[in-house]
C-alpha cells in the first residue's frame, strides 16, 4: 500500500492481515539496538564509516570486523573443512561478506550493466575426505628395500628407512599389496628424507603397467614431514599434480604393489627416508551459497576460474527459476595449482552443479542433483555452486583450491533481461515478447530489402537504446528508412553521437544540440503526420519538420549494412502505422536490481530482531525509521508490540522501495518528522542528532514515552 | 471556504545553545484540523521546536519536534486533532549563533 502523509504527532496503519507492505522511499533504514555491534547495518550508529556508501555497493554491506552483513554478494559454504578466501588466500572465513570482498577490492556492482562482480577462493582445508588406510606405516612388515641398501625400523608411529643410494641415485622402499583403488580419485602419503630431493610414488599393476609420480613437482625439503596428494586416476602430464607416467590400460582394481623413495639422489650416499599415512580418498563435494538479488537475467551467473595467470569462462548458467546451461567448457576449471579438474574426475562426471535461486532453508534441483540452503537470513534468494575437492596437502601446494571470479547479473521486478535484439550487420527476426506481423523483418544486410513495412502517411517509431561505441563519420548504428538510388530515406540515424534527421533527397543533418551519450539508455523516435514530422528523444519532442511525402515501400533498418552496425543493445522497439500497431517491444524498467532482506526472531547479530528495538539501558526503543540522509523528513514507524518479523526491498539505486512490517498483536503508527539535516551528529558519536537519545527533537527522545508489549 | 493564517509567535528571540521557557498558544475551540509553520528566521544552525498539545497550556505531551537550519528554515506540522493549547519550546543547539522565529497557524475558515 502507498500511505499519504501522516499527520502529527502519528497515525495509525490499518492492519491488512499479519503483514503490512507499503511502498516507501528511503536510504537508510534504522532499528534501534543500543550497541554499535549489533544489527549493524541497521542500528542507530548510521553514520559508521564501515558501512558501504551507495557508491561502493547500493545493496549494502559491512568493511571490518563486525558480523556479517548477509548483503548480496555473501558468499557461505556449510561444508565441514571448506573454507573460503580472498584471492590471496588470506582472510579465510565460512562466511564471506560482501563487505568485506569490496573492501578488499574483490567486489564490484556495475549498476550501469547491472551485475555484481566478486573474486574469490574456495578451499578445501581436511586432510581427508573420506580415507581408507592403505598402510598406515606403524610396523615393518610387508615392506623392503626395493633400490640402494639399508634398514627398516619404526619411529615414532613411521616407518624409517637409513639407506644408501644405488649408483643411480634410488632409494626405494617397496610394499606388496592387493589393491582396488577403483572408487577412489586420490592417494596420499607423508614422506620426510634428510636431504632436500624429489620424491617418487610409482604403483605397480598384475600386468607390470605403472602410475608414477616424480620429478621437481613433488619435492621436499630437508627435514619436513610433507604431505603429497597424488590424483591417481589423471592422465599423464608435466603440470599440477599430474602424474609423470600413467601406461595404458593401467588397472586400479589389480594393483600388486607400490614403491616410495626418490630416484634423484646423490649415487651411492646415505640417506635417511621417513614414510608415513599412506591412504586412498576420494573427493569432498563443497557447497557454496551466494546470495543475490531477486530476479536474475537469463546469464545468471558467469564463472570465471583462474589458469594462473588469467581468468576463462567455464560455465553461464540462468538461475531463475530453474536451472539452464547457457555455456559451458569443463576444460577451464583448474585447481590453483594447475590440475585440472577434468583430469581428476573424468570429462562427464558431475563434479561442478550449480543450482537455481532459493531462499532460507529451500531445496533447490537441477537434473542431477540438489541442495537445500542454509537457514541463513539477511539477503533472502541465493544460488548455489558444488564442486569436487580433493584432501588438503597441508599447505604443500594449492591442488585443494580454487580461484573463481562470479558475474552476476540481475533485472528489475517486471523481469526484464536485455534482448539482444540484432548483430552487427545481421538479418534476422526480432523473436521472444516481441509481437510481430506477417514475419516482417527489421533489419537487412547488405542492401536486401525483404518484406519492407509500408508506413505511409501516418507512422509512429521508437527505439529503446543504448550505444556503448560511436560509430565514424558516414557509419551509422541504425536507419530507419529506404537508402535507394543514391538518395537518402526519412529517418533516425545515430551517427558519431548525433542524433541525425533525414529527409529524402535531402543532405542529412544532426538535431540541432543532441548528442547521443554512451552506455545510457534512450528512447528516440519519430512520429510522422502528413506533412509534419517530429523527432523526440525520451518521448518529447526536440525538432519539427515540415515534409509532404509519402513513405511507401519504406524498410525499417536496424543494424544496416555489412560495415556499419549496432555498436550496444536495443532494449525495445516500437512501430505503429496508421494509429496500428505492427510491432512493440518496450518494457519499462521498474526497481531495478530489487532485493529482499529478511530479519528473523532471534538473537543472530546480524538480522535477529531480538537484538533490536531498545537503547544501550535496555529500554525500549518500539520504531524503526526510514529516511533518504540527503533529504529533510524522517517517517517512524511504532510498534505496540515488539516485531518478530520484518523484511524490506532495495534496489540498485539504494532506495528501500518496500517495507514488510508484521504488527503481530498489536497495531503499527505512522510518523514523519522534519529535520533540515539527517547526519549532523554534534556529538560526533555516530549517531545523528536526529536519533540521539538526549538531544531535543530527535526521533528516540520523541517516542521515548510509548513502550512496547514484549 | 478559505484559508485564514494566524502568526501566534513572531521574532520570539532564542539566544545561542539556550532553551526557551514553553510558549502556550490557546486554540480556537472550533477547529478541528489546522497546519502549523515553523520558521527559523536567524543564524542558528541547529535549531528545533518541539509542539506539544496540552489541555491547560502547562501539562504537555510532545505532538512533533522539527529541526531546522539556515538552508532549510521552515517546516510544517498537520495537526488532525487539535488541543485546547499548543505548546511551543525552542531549543537551540548553535552554541555561537543567537535566532528568532515565527510559529504561523494556517485553518481553514
Amino acid at each position: 500500500m502507498k500511505l499519504v502523509r501522516p499527520c502529527a504527532p502519528f497515525q495509525m496503519i490499518e492492519p491488512q492481515g499479519e503483514a503490512l507492505t507499503i511502498d516507501t522511499s528511503g536510504k537508510v533504514l534504522v532499528l534501534p539496538t543500543g550497541n554499535p555491534d549489533l544489527l549493524a547495518s541497521f542500528n542507530e550508529y548510521t553514520l559508521n564509516s564501515n558501512r558501504l556508501t551507495i557508491a561502493e555497493s547500493p545493496f549494502g554491506g559491512l568493511k571490518g570486523s563486525t558480523p556479517p552483513d548477509y548483503a548480496p554478494g555473501t558468499l557461505y559454504t556449510p561444508t565441514d573443512g571448506v573454507y573460503l578466501t580472498d584471492t590471496s588466500g588470506t582472510n579465510s572465513t565460512k562466511t564471506l561478506t560482501a563487505g568485506k570482498l569490496k573492501e578488499l577490492g574483490l567486489l564490484t556492482v556495475d549498476t550501469v550493466v547491472h551485475s555484481i562482480t566478486e573474486e574469490f577462493i574456495i578451499a578445501n582445508t581436511s586432510e581427508s575426505n573420506n580415507p581408507t588406510v592403505i598402510d598406515d606405516c606403524s610396523a615393518t612388515t610387508g615392506w623392503g628395500v626395493s633400490y640402494g641398501t639399508g634398514v627398516l625400523s619404526i619411529e615414532n608411529g613411521r616407518l624409517k628407512l637409513v639407506g644408501t643410494s644405488d649408483t643411480s641415485g634410488r632409494l626405494l622402499v617397496t610394499r606388496a599389496i592387493s589393491l582396488n583403488l577403483t572408487n577412489y580419485f586420490f592417494v596420499s602419503a607423508k614422506i620426510e628424507i634428510n636431504a632436500s630431493k624429489n620424491t617418487y610414488f610409482r604403483f605397480t599393476d598384475s600386468n607390470s603397467k605403472l602410475l608414477e609420480f616424480s620429478g621437481a613437482r613433488f619435492s621436499v625439503t630437508a627435514n619436513t614431514n610433507t604431505c603429497f596428494v597424488y590424483p591417481i586416476k589423471a592422465p599423464a602430464g608435466t603440470v599440477g599434480s599430474n602424474p609423470i607416467t600413467l601406461n595404458s590400460g593401467f588397472s586400479y582394481s589389480s594393483i600388486v604393489s607400490f614403491v616410495v623413495g626418490s630416484v634423484s639422489l646423490t649415487p651411492s650416499t646415505e640417506y635417511t627416508i621417513y614414510i608415513d599415512d599412506i591412504k586412498a580418498d576420494t573427493y569432498k563435494p563443497a557447497y557454496v551459497e551466494l546470495q543475490v538479488p531477486d530476479y536474475l537475467t537469463d546469464t545468471s551467473l558467469s564463472l570465471q576460474c583462474w589458469s594462473g595467470s588469467v581468468y576463462y569462462t567455464a560455465w553461464i548458467a540462468k538461475l531463475d527459476t530453474v536451472f539452464a546451461q547457457v555455456y559451458s567448457d569443463s576444460s577451464k576449471m583448474i585447481y590453483s595449482d594447475g590440475t585440472l579438474l577434468n583430469d581428476c574426475y573424468g570429462v562427464t562426471t558431475y563434479w561442478r552443479l550449480l543450482y537455481p535461486k532459493g531462499s532460507a532453508g529451500q531445496t533447490a534441483i537441477n537434473s542431477v542433483g540438489s541442495i537445500t540452503y542454509s537457514q541463513n537470513k539477511g539477503t533472502k534468494n541465493r544460488v548455489g555452486l558444488m564442486v569436487w575437492f580433493p584432501p588438503s596437502d597441508g599447505g604443500r601446494t594449492n591442488f585443494n583450491k580454487i580461484r573463481l571470479k562470479s558475474i552476476l547479473s540481475y533485472t528489475d521486478i517486471n523481469g526484464n533481461t536485455i534482448p539482444r535484439l540484432c548483430t552487427s550487420g545481421s538479418s534476422g527476426i526480432i523473436t521472444g515478447s516481441v509481437i510481430k506481423r506477417n514475419d516482417y523483418y527489421l533489419f537487412d544486410g547488405a542492401g536486401t530489402i525483404n518484406t519492407p513495412i509500408i508506413l505511409g502517411d501516418n507512422f509512429e517509431l521508437e527505439f529503446d537504446i543504448e550505444i556503448s561505441a560511436y560509430k565514424p563519420t558516414g557509419q551509422w548504428h541504425m536507419l530507419c528508412g529506404a537508402a535507394a538510388s543514391g538518395a537518402f530515406g526519412f529517418g533516425i540515424r545515430v551517427n558519431t553521437g548525433e542524433i541525425r534527421a533525414t529527409k529524402l533527397s535531402l543532405v542529412d543533418a544532426p538535431i540541432s544540440g543532441y548528442t547521443m551519450p554512451l552506455n545510457t539508455r534512450q528512447k528516440i523516435g519519430c512520429r510522422y503526420n502528413k506533412p509534419t514530422l517530429e523527432y523526440t528523444i525520451n518521448g518529447v519532442v526536440v525538432s519539427t519538420v515540415q515534409f509532404d511525402q509519402t513513405f511507401l515501400q519504406s524498410p525499417v533498418y536496424l543494424c544496416n549494412y555489412s560495415t556499419w552496425g549496432f555498436a550496444g543493445k536495443l532494449y525495445g522497439a516500437k512501430i505503429y502505422v496508421n494509429s496500428q500497431k505492427i510491432l512493440e517491444f518496450m518494457p519499462t524498467v521498474k526497481n531495478m536490481g530489487s532485493t529482499t532482506y529478511q530479519f528473523e526472531d532471534s538473537t543472530n547479530a546480524s538480522y535477529g530482531l531480538q537484538n533490536g528495538f531498545k537503547d544501550s539501558g535496555g529500554k525500549p526503543r518500539p520504531f524503526i525509521a526510514l529516511f533518504d540522509p540527503a533529504s529533510h523528513e524522517a517517517d517512524f514507524y511504532l510498534f505496540t508490540h515488539k516485531p518478530k518479523n520484518l523484511e524490506f526491498k532495495r534496489d540498485e539505486s539504494g532506495n528501500i522501495h518496500e517495507l514488510k512490517l508484521y504488527p503481530g498483536n498489536g497495531l503499527i503508527y505512522w510518523g514523519r518528522i522534519h529535520y533540515s539535516d539527517l547526519t549532523l551528529d554534534s556529538n560526533s558519536d555516530l549517531i545523528p542528532n536526529c536519533l540521539e537519545t538526549s538531544i531535543e527533537g530527535s526521533i528516540t527522545k520523541f517516542l521515548q514515552s510509548y513502550g512496547v508489549v514484549i | 471556504m478559505s484559508f485564514k493564517n494566524e502568526t501566534v509567535i513572531s521574532g520570539a528571540a532564542v539566544a545561542a545553545g539556550a532553551i526557551n521557557n514553553p510558549v502556550a498558544v490557546k486554540m480556537d475551540d472550533s477547529l478541528n484540523e489546522v497546519i502549523v509553520y515553523i520558521v527559523n528566521k536567524g543564524a542558528s544552525t541547529n535549531f528545533t521546536v518541539t509542539v506539544h498539545s496540552s489541555p491547560d497550556g502547562t501539562v504537555k505531551a510532545p505532538l512533533q519536534p522539527v529541526a531546522l537550519n539556515t538552508t532549510n528554515t521552515t517546516a510544517e506540522i498537520p495537526i488532525s486533532i487539535v488541543p485546547q493549547y499548543l505548546v511551543f519550546v525552542a531549543v537551540n543547539g548553535d552554541a555561537v549563533n543567537a535566532t528568532t522565529y515565527d510559529v504561523i497557524i494556517s485553518k481553514r475558515a
